[in-house]
């Protein structure tokens, strides 16, 4: 998620109707693959659920691979950054 | 100051973490950690079939049986995780379009991974091993480095893709 998130970030993340959830919000979610992820939402299918991507594409597991990521695996929507203290 | 707060917040009630997966990018990605490991898979196996040959089994072989099923079980996977991480990070678009059936080469490494998990059997783990090669050919195909194939200088003692730096 650089350069938006880096490593020792703080997030706040609150619990947000499915919704009013868009395509730019970030999110955290829990993957069964991948843990629990904070990313941002390329599209939103009622469907589906949410497709997700990596703010640094180059590096970042692409959509496809992540899949989609249903209701209840978001934990919330980002709300706030701390960024952490440059040593 | 904000910082400085959830830091210490942190330190005494940890929050839960969540990952961005791979938000750093270290760039470092090498096969020969995948090409080990099938090594040592087939080396394994050999250990086991030397025990296997034998008319009767002490109370040592069965506990070195267990031991080297259990390595072998562990290198496996290894092999499996390896090449499953380097096909999810390292592996993007410009590097199938070069090599366009990758996914489908990845998904017969993971197949012959199980193989040799379930199997004592050499001929899996050259399989096995023979796959992890290509995959790595591939790899440095994509990093404009040349390969080279020796013989590896230690037992099983066969043909290894290297770079050739």
């Amino acid at each position: 998620m650089l350069p938006n998130l880096c490593d020792g970030d703080f997030v706040v993340s609150c619990k947000w109707p499915y919704r009013w959830l868009q395509k730019n919000h970030i999110v955290v979610v829990e993957s069964v693959r991948l843990g629990t992820l904070v990313k941002r939402i390329v599209s939103v299918d009622k469907t589906h659920g949410l497709r997700l991507a990596g703010d640094n594409a180059q590096y970042s597991v692409s959509p496809d691979k992540m899949g989609w990521q249903t209701r209840k695996q978001v934990l919330g929507r980002v709300i706030l950054c701390v960024r952490a203290k440059q040593q | 100051m904000l910082y400085t707060m959830l830091k210490t917040i942190n330190s005494i009630s940890p929050f839960s973490n969540a990952s961005a997966h791979c938000d750093i990018p270290c760039k470092i990605y090498d096969p020969s950690t995948a090409q080990i490991a099938a090594l040592s898979v087939i080396r394994l196996t050999d250990l086991l079939l030397e025990i296997g040959e034998k008319e009767t089994l002490t109370l040592a072989d069965h506990a070195q049986i267990s031991r080297l099923t259990t390595e072998k079980e562990s290198h496996a996977e290894k092999v499996k995780h390896e090449v499953r991480v380097m096909w999810g990070d390292y592996f993007k678009q410009p590097q199938f379009d070069v090599f366009p059936d990758t996914s489908e080469l990845v998904h017969k490494i993971m197949l012959a991974g199980s193989g040799c998990k379930q199997h004592v059997n050499r001929e899996k783990g050259e399989s096995l091993l023979a796959l992890v090669n290509e995959f790595a050919t591939r790899f440095w195909e994509t990093k404009g480095v040349k390969t080279k194939t020796v013989t590896c200088p230690y037992p099983p003692s066969l043909n290894v893709v290297y770079p050739d730096l």
